[in-house]
């Protein structure tokens, strides 16, 4: 081997040493960062919902989406399933009374959290209104033994409450009773019954209170405190 | 290579060849009435002024039908008016970004309409995704049909659908 020869094979292993060493500036851009961090926080603030289905149209001109052939509808507080759905979705800027509170809150950290969204609120939908139509059948996330069952139903997403309506039939551990509408609010995990038809098979010679029917624990309680108050003489009402 | 002949050969050979590696814009069938296009980008204007842009890695043109591989179509959906200002929504306009996305589909030019039994996987803004297989779209009308087998999932903030107030009941 010449001298030539040599120093060339020197300067083609330094090259493919130098080539394969790992870049620090490039790792440290792999590293999370304190602002990635950040966004993955706030990222977990959000919620998805999901919804399957046997065919879909979308309207883009309308922003509308309908869903139809077993339509299931799931997030994190309900599932709802039903034969056809629709979508209404929006797409302007969200400007509600906490926006206008902002500006006002003397909380700073507050602020700099509801600033953020402004940007994106451009490039993001927002959900207005689901409706579903024909046997719709609701379950709660964090109860699935208790159910609504209706004809039809509206999701109202500004309010957060869902309304069913047409031969509402609520299963609450295997109780059931019948309304006109229901009124589901998601924030409070509640559900109001209106114009109820109420069959109730009671055994013959029952104590059962019709209070504790459907967990209504206050009541219970009272009866509880009441008994304690009168030293458990007398005997609980029927 | 001592002589300068082949030398010349060889720089021939070798511009021959890097010649024959470039991609060819487009390919005519004579015989056929057929034409090909490889990696493709076109954009333009529909009839309310949005700009689109559609991105293929093949397309055969034949007749009115063409046949579009791997295309994706970006478009922007125009805003629904009523809060539209000015540095909130961004310069362009439309707000709202619409991807859709296809490893096959059919152009019909006569008709305006897309045409597949491909999956489809489509994005309305930086929150909603939707799916399926086997799709229809009608460009005049601005109406995608996903066929079977489609799904819709939405991200939204805890704070849109009071989510904040549902956890601290449950605490």
């Amino acid at each position: 081997m010449t001298t030539v020869t040599r120093r060339l094979l020197l300067l083609a292993v330094t090259t493919a040493a130098l080539l394969a060493a790992p870049i620090p500036s490039v790792r440290a851009q792999d590293a999370p960062q304190p602002a990635a961090a950040a966004a993955a926080d706030t990222n977990s603030e959000e919620d998805e919902l999901n919804v399957t289905a046997g065919r879909m149209e979308v309207l883009l001109d309308g922003k509308t989406i309908e869903l139809t052939d077993n339509v299931r509808f799931e997030d994190s507080t309900m599932i709802l399933t039903a034969s056809r759905m629709m979508i209404f979705l929006d797409d302007t800027p969200q400007q509600t009374d906490k926006d206008t509170k902002t500006d006002k809150d003397p909380k700073k950290g507050e602020d700099k959290q509801r600033e953020k969204p402004e940007g994106d609120a451009a490039q993001d939908m927002r959900l207005k209104r689901i409706e579903a139509y024909t046997n719709v059948i609701l379950r709660k996330r964090l109860d699935p033994t208790e159910s609504v069952m209706g004809d039809n139903a509206v999701y109202d997403a500004h309010r957060d409450i869902v309304t069913l309506t047409g031969n509402c039939i609520v299963t609450q551990q295997g109780r059931t009773l019948k309304g006109k509408e229901v009124i589901f609010d998601r924030a409070n995990s509640k559900i109001n019954v209106q114009d109820v038809i109420f069959n109730l098979r009671l055994p013959k010679g029952s104590k059962r209170s019709l209070n504790g029917l459907f967990g209504d624990d206050k009541d219970k309680d009272k009866d509880k405190d009441s008994q304690a108050e009168r030293g458990g003489k007398d005997k609980p009402q029927p | 290579m001592t002589t300068p002949v082949p030398r010349a050969i060889l720089r021939l050979a070798a511009l021959l060849l890097a010649l024959l590696a470039l991609p060819l814009p487009a390919q005519f069938g004579s015989h056929t009435g057929q034409i090909t296009l490889r990696g493709f980008t076109i954009t333009g204007q529909d009839d309310d002024g949005q700009t689109w842009r559609l991105t293929g890695a093949r397309t055969v043109t034949n007749g009115h039908l063409v046949t579009i591989d791997d295309f994706t179509l970006s478009y922007r959906l125009r805003h629904s008016g009523g809060d539209r200002r000015a540095g909130l929504l961004g310069a362009q306009d439309g707000a709202v970004p619409v991807r859709l996305q296809s490893p096959a589909c059919t152009l019909d030019s006569l008709s305006k309409e897309i045409k597949s039994d491909a999956s489809l996987s489509m994005t309305i803004g930086g929150n909603v995704r939707l799916s399926g297989i086997g799709y229809d779209v009608d460009i005049l009308r601005k109406v995608v049909l996903l066929r079977s087998t489609v799904a819709f999932s939405m991200k939204v903030r805890r704070g849109e659908l009071n989510l904040n107030r549902h956890k601290e009941t449950h605490r």
